[in-house]
């Protein structure tokens, strides 16, 4: 069948999610024309309004990727027979206009500032022998200084809601005082609090912790942002962990940057485009080929290749299209598919005999936290690990099917059963422990040798498990949480403090995926530079969680929106103006 | 619980043929068991498949001083309309082999039949397992013998399922039962709103159009309303 080619435009996108709607928006404002390849349709705000429905969204997977086109296979080591995830569990991608960045809970943050730095920081304090010698953790090639105008660029975009903890180098009480220097104040004070959130972070302060609220991607107020997009406030319904949001409180693409760009008229969504290859000719790239509704091949050619896919895609596709080196664990060479990581997450709950929290009412950011066991924010000597953990006060909701835990020693069914969900439904506070995930040698992402997806192409092969290091993190950190448990008088409590056997495709952990495409100041250890720009290929940007090195103990939004922020930077005002590589 | 005798598989793994090919099964059945819902025309289950999944899913969640059990909030109904649907079929299962027996734990589905298919096999080797240990079909036992026999599944004791694990198809099992408890009563269970009552889930946010946004800072003020679905 024959290709049908468009014309060039100045740049294409390969998805269209945040950060696709990031970049859309600046580069088409500069007068740069944008075409938009994503794979699924389009929905917004009106395909929300039966939101309510825990069966179908949450359960379901209704806005999520479907493995019966596309999935992945996982092995636990480099010897094991890898297998298909045969149906979604551990993470959950999106799919459709705006990607995961529509049933994310917009839980927004900033990285810490030794996070950017974690090899040299870590070796400069306890030294070299503290990383293990399977550990491939690398610093980033920027440092949060430089990446803080992106951040901030993101947060007053996206309007998020928080209260600062470092103001210029000035520690504020009531925020994190371990973050890193902001130049402003978030652009909206935090939410309110559920009272479920409040009886573990006066724990925490009674402990000398200090919580502060969960930064905010949902509204508590009504916002008009720096484009002049006004939003709705949060009605604090309790459905926006894998759910749309019905009344645009939530930021995501579909009700920010994406209306900016396509005001331009400049920008050009094309959906059921499913981009399987880029060509290029070694050096350069010069178009992407997809696959249209009807299964055609479509050739668009643009003068610059915006790979802004899910974290997976971006590796798939430089993979599947022979771009850039790609990684062998077993001789450790190459770099397309190096430092795969996830995120180390456990929990538990607090029961209260003498409370009714109405934790129905929330929403995906609405909480508190404490970072005083995050990253390297306490003293790793003698302790036989690095890295740390966030530990959240969290009411995203009581959605009645998979929110509802039970004390401890509780029968999994019967009328024990049946009386503790009667009994503890509304008397519960959930913590979360988000511990980092360090990156590893053996982690990885290649071409699977054996399963395909629906067209025919590899699926990408995970390597991935739980180390010994992340299972001593976890013990120390939940050790801490069982004092704030203690210190905070409730009457029963659930704690999770020892990791499985092996890394459950089944059990959700986050949708927090990364690497593959990591950036770095070394072309030999790294696949883009700190503008995200491909090494070998100077015309292409990869830009998402793929860049991460490896991943912190927060949500990665709100790094992912500044990366974005700042690939478009470099992008609007230096590689349109001098072709070439920017570092 | 003794071991079952290997001549018991072979002739249950007989009598489940037989009834596939619709002879009449050549066992007593306890005419005092009632039929459970039986409001609506089945979609799936064959009538001894949902008595089957009827009676255990209400051990699951008993009718007791706490409330109404899975039968009255119509459980087996809501799994029956489950597996004659989408997610019965796998429809958004990846169904590519090879299927290769995993090495390690954690790898989830792993066979290429589908739900429904499990289910139908699960059904008929616990009631295989049931006749051949405790001398009657699972429907038809006591409630404590039911509850002796869901604990043999759950402890993974029988050895005749044939296509998921006795323990993985408990844990289907049990996530099958809260859903028909819990999920919007659109689905088919969840009858009178029953389970939402229990726990005191107001149901969809928007029913009432009152403003969570001004009462989720009103600490210790419950907010108790009858819950409502989308429907």
């Amino acid at each position: 069948m024959a290709t049908i080619r468009h014309p060039e435009v100045d740049a294409v996108t390969i998805g269209v999610g945040w950060t696709a709607g990031i970049l859309a928006a600046e580069l088409t404002r500069a007068g740069h024309t944008v075409v938009g390849l994503e794979r699924g349709q389009l929905r917004g705000t009106q395909n929300f309004l039966n939101t309510h429905d825990e069966l179908r969204f949450a359960v379901d997977h209704d806005l999520m990727q479907d493995t019966a086109q596309e999935t992945w296979t996982l092995r636990h080591d480099l010897r094991e027979p890898a297998l298909p995830f045969r149906e979604l569990g551990a993470f959950l991608p999106g799919t459709d206009l705006g990607g995961s960045g529509i049933h994310w809970n917009g839980q927004t943050f900033r990285f810490h500032p030794r996070d950017f730095t974690i090899r040299t920081s870590t070796i400069e304090r306890y030294g070299k022998d503290a990383i293990p010698p399977g550990m491939s953790i690398a610093d980033w090639g920027i440092t949060y200084r430089e990446l803080e105008p992106y951040y901030d660029r993101f947060e007053y975009m996206a309007g998020i809601a928080g209260k600062a903890g470092n103001l210029n180098g000035h520690i504020v009480s009531g925020g994190n005082p371990f973050e890193g220097a902001r130049s402003r104040e978030y652009p909206v004070p935090p939410m309110k609090e559920a009272q479920s959130a409040t009886l573990l972070s006066a724990a925490s302060a009674q402990l000398g912790y200090h919580p502060f609220p969960q930064p905010s991607a949902n509204l508590p107020q009504v916002y008009t942002n720096p484009d002049g997009i006004t939003r709705n406030g949060c009605t604090y319904c309790g459905f926006c962990e894998r759910f749309g949001c019905e009344v645009g409180a939530k930021a995501s693409a579909p009700v920010t940057v994406i209306p900016v760009a396509l005001a331009t008229g400049k920008f050009e969504i094309r959906t059921g485009a499913n981009v399987f290859e880029i060509k290029h000719d070694g050096k350069h790239a010069q178009s992407v080929l997809y696959y249209d509704g009807q299964g055609r091949v479509h050739e668009q050619p643009a003068k610059t290749v915006l790979m802004t896919a899910f974290t997976f895609n971006n590796t798939r596709l430089l993979l599947n299209s022979k771009m850039g080196r790609p990684y062998d664990p077993r001789t450790r060479e190459g770099v397309v598919g190096r430092n795969f990581t996830h995120q180390i997450v456990l929990g538990g709950s607090t029961f209260w005999s003498d409370k009714r929290l109405n934790r129905y009412m929330g929403s995906g950011a609405n909480g508190m936290l404490i970072d005083d066991f995050g990253a390297d924010n306490f003293d790793h000597h003698g302790l036989g690990f690095i890295g740390g953990a966030s530990i959240i006060y969290q009411n995203t909701g009581a959605r009645p099917i998979q929110q509802t835990t039970v004390p401890e020693g509780t029968p999994k069914w019967g009328a024990a059963w049946k009386d503790a969900v009667r009994t503890w439904y509304d008397k519960q506070s959930d913590i979360v422990m988000q511990g980092e995930c360090k990156a590893y040698w053996d982690h990885c992402l290649e071409l699977d040798p054996t399963y395909r997806d629906q067209y025919g192409n590899p699926l990408l092969r995970i390597t991935f498990d739980f180390q010994e290091d992340d299972r001593r993190m976890m013990r120390y950190i939940s050790g801490k949480v069982a004092d704030i448990m203690r210190a905070s008088g409730a009457t029963k409590t659930m704690l999770k403090s020892e990791l499985a056997a092996h890394y459950d495709t089944t059990v959700y952990q986050t949708t927090h995926v990364n690497g593959g495409t990591i950036m770095g100041s070394d072309p030999h250890s790294s696949v883009v530079n700190n503008w995200l720009q491909m090494w070998d290929f100077e015309n292409v940007f990869v830009v998402g969680a793929s860049n991460f090195p490896q991943n912190a103990c927060f949500n990665p939004t709100g790094t992912v929106g500044a990366l974005a922020y700042r690939a478009a930077d470099g992008l609007v005002n230096r590689y349109f103006k001098k072709p070439g590589p920017l570092a | 619980m003794k071991p079952v005798p290997r001549t018991t598989f072979l002739r249950g793994s007989l009598l489940s043929l037989a009834v596939a090919a619709g002879c009449a099964p050549p066992r007593s059945e306890n005419a005092a068991m009632p039929m459970t819902s039986g409001k609506r025309a089945l979609q799936f289950f064959s009538p001894q498949e949902y008595r089957t999944v009827a009676a255990l899913a209400e051990r699951i969640f008993p009718a007791d001083a706490n409330g109404p059990g899975a039968t009255d909030l119509h459980v087996a109904d809501y799994i029956d309309g489950r597996l004659a649907g989408a997610f019965g079929w796998g429809a958004r299962m990846y169904k590519q082999g090879p299927f290769l027996k995993p090495e390690t734990s954690g790898h989830g589905w792993q066979v290429p039949q589908t739900p429904r298919d499990a289910y139908r096999d699960s059904l008929h080797a616990i009631d295989d397992f049931a006749n051949a240990n405790y001398g009657a079909l699972a429907a038809n036992l006591t409630p404590d013998r039911q509850d002796d026999l869901l604990r043999d599944i759950e402890a993974g004791t029988p050895t005749n399922f044939n296509v998921l694990e006795p323990k993985a198809f408990f844990a289907f099992f049990l996530a099958h039962v809260n859903e028909g408890l819990f999920a919007d009563p659109r689905y088919g269970g969840n009858a009178q709103l029953a389970g939402w009552k229990l726990v005191g889930f107001p149901g969809d946010p928007m029913a009432y159009g009152d403003p969570y946004e001004k009462l989720i800072d009103q600490y210790g003020v419950p907010y108790d309303v009858a819950p409502k679905g989308l429907a």
